[in-house]
Formats: structure tokens, C-alpha cells, sequence
């Protein structure tokens, strides 16, 4: 799979979010609507193997995970770089 | 004065909830305090940090380490508290839920402290990280043990100060009770359903 879409990145990071009130948007804070370090990891793995991605060590890092929008981007260009 | 005060403190508190412990094990000499956030914390992040900086400073206050204060508490690129100047030690900070620990260390130590609240995790998560007990997956017992695992590692995390290092969250995590991670000495000190808590250090 080459291409993440929003709707399915959000179904797939939503049921993380304990905190989050209103549907997923790219400025959603992820750090305000319940991510923590354990919920990240989660992230991490759930997205690795949904879309055969690998986060390298450099994505690994607290500013890829600020906003849904980060994340969104982080995700899709490791997605579009297995092509 | 600070070093000077840790290397003299000997009593040892039990670790119940709410209670100073001051562990002395192997040698290392600190001091860790695991409570319930102050009534009417919001459940807003920046605010439960605060209420943690909050804990930090009682603490300092506590132990007659007052005169440091809390705006001599500064943070590293990658969030994690420190003193200013590090000669006056090295703490850690960790919340959770309605949860909070704080630890402080004389200068010279790495210190990590972390707390996590028992919870369901996915099977995708044990896989990876405890893959021994992928049996138990579901059963609380095991989401108990993995919270514990789980702490041990962040506390290891925060005091090589590494941040979120790619091996630390592809490795299975710790099994044992306390022991050496990453080179990084830890120990579990509290495990139960209603939070874990680790302490790690290097010195």
C-alpha cells in the first residue's frame, strides 16, 4: 500500500486518543487528546503494520508525534518511499 | 550541599503510595516520591505538569533543598526536566492519569523515574515488546506485568536521556524485577493494578 489516506490514518489513530472530543484534524494536538509514551509506541506498531511501514530512528522523535498533521506526514512519506 | 544531603539520608520510608522511599540499593542514594496529583488537577497535560513541578518543589522543600527552587528547573531538547546548574543533581519526573512520581539524585547519577496505570494493550504491542506473555494477552495479571515492564524500560530511556531511540521500543522489554538495560541499572518499585513505578539509574 503506497498511499495512506486521512480517513483511514484517523480511523486507525482515534481509538488512541482517550481525550479526544472532536473528529481527528491535522492541527490536532496529540499530546492534549491523550498521547503518552506507551499510546506512541502503540502508534508506531499499529501504523508499521497496517501500512509496511518502518519509522527510522529519526522520525522516532517527539516532534513527529505533536500533531495529527505531523504524524499524517511522517507516515504518508514513509508510505510513498516503498514504492 | 545537595550531595552532601543524599549521601547522609538514611532513613528508609516504605514505599507505600504517598510516602518518601529512599533507596539505597547497590549503592545508589535517592530519593522518590509517588503520589496522587493535587485535588482539582485538570486532565490537561500541561496542567498535570504542572502539578508535577508543583510535587518537585515540595520535595526539594522537604528535604531542605528549598533554596534551589523550581526555576532552577530548565529542559533538555527533549523535554526532560533538569537542574540548572547539573552540579546541584539530577531528577525525573513522571505522570500518569492521577499519578505523579518525582526523583532526585545526587550529582553524579543519571536518574529515570516512570509510573504507568495498568492498562489493555494490543496484541500487536506484546508481540513485540513481551512476547512471553502473548498466552496471557487479555488477562489483567498480564497487563499488570507489562505496565511494570513497561516502566522499567521508560525509566532506563529517561536516564540514558536517549528519548524515544529506535531499539528501545523494537527490544522486548525487561522481564525481571530489577537488573541491567541497555547498560542502565533498574528497579521495579511498585507494581499493582493501580499504578507501576521504576526507577532506573547510571552512574
Amino acid at each position: 500500500m503506497s498511499e495512506v489516506s486521512w480517513r483511514s490514518f484517523a480511523a486507525l489513530v482515534e481509538p488512541f486518543l482517550v481525550r479526544l472530543t472532536s473528529p481527528l484534524e491535522q492541527g490536532t494536538e496529540l499530546e492534549d487528546a491523550g498521547l503518552e509514551s506507551l499510546t506512541l509506541v502503540e502508534l508506531v506498531a499499529e501504523s508499521e503494520d497496517t501500512w509496511g511501514i518502518e519509522f527510522p530512528p529519526e522520525a522516532l522523535h517527539w516532534d513527529t508525534f505533536a500533531t495529527a498533521g505531523s504524524l499524517y506526514k511522517t507516515v504518508s512519506d514513509l508510505a510513498r518511499a516503498r514504492i | 550541599m545537595l550531595q552532601a544531603k543524599f549521601a547522609t539520608q538514611s532513613t528508609h520510608f516504605c514505599a507505600a503510595y504517598g510516602h518518601p522511599l529512599i533507596d539505597e540499593t547497590d549503592g545508589l542514594a535517592c530519593h522518590v516520591v509517588l503520589d496522587r496529583l493535587p485535588f482539582g488537577t485538570g486532565d490537561n497535560r500541561s496542567e498535570q505538569r504542572r502539578a508535577c513541578v508543583g510535587m518537585l518543589e515540595t520535595a526539594l522543600q522537604c528535604h531542605g533543598l528549598g533554596h534551589i527552587g523550581i526555576s532552577s528547573v530548565e529542559h533538555t531538547p527533549d523535554g526532560a526536566p533538569m537542574l540548572t546548574p547539573p552540579t546541584l543533581g539530577s531528577i525525573s519526573l513522571a505522570h500518569d492519569g492521577p499519578w505523579c512520581a518525582v526523583a532526585l539524585a545526587r550529582v553524579g547519577t543519571s536518574i529515570g523515574v516512570d509510573i504507568q496505570t495498568p492498562r489493555a494493550v494490543s496484541m500487536t504491542i506484546f508481540q513485540r515488546l513481551a512476547p512471553d506473555l502473548v498466552p496471557l494477552h487479555g488477562q489483567r495479571d498480564a497487563f499488570v506485568e507489562f505496565a511494570g515492564r513497561w516502566t522499567s524500560r521508560e525509566a532506563v530511556s529517561k536516564a540514558l536521556g536517549t528519548g524515544l531511540r529506535s531499539e528501545l521500543i523494537r527490544k522486548p522489554l525487561p522481564t525481571r524485577q530489577e537488573g541491567t538495560d541497555f547498560g542502565v541499572r533498574y528497579k521495579r518499585l511498585a507494581t499493582g493494578f493501580e499504578t507501576a513505578l521504576s526507577l532506573a539509574w547510571k552512574e
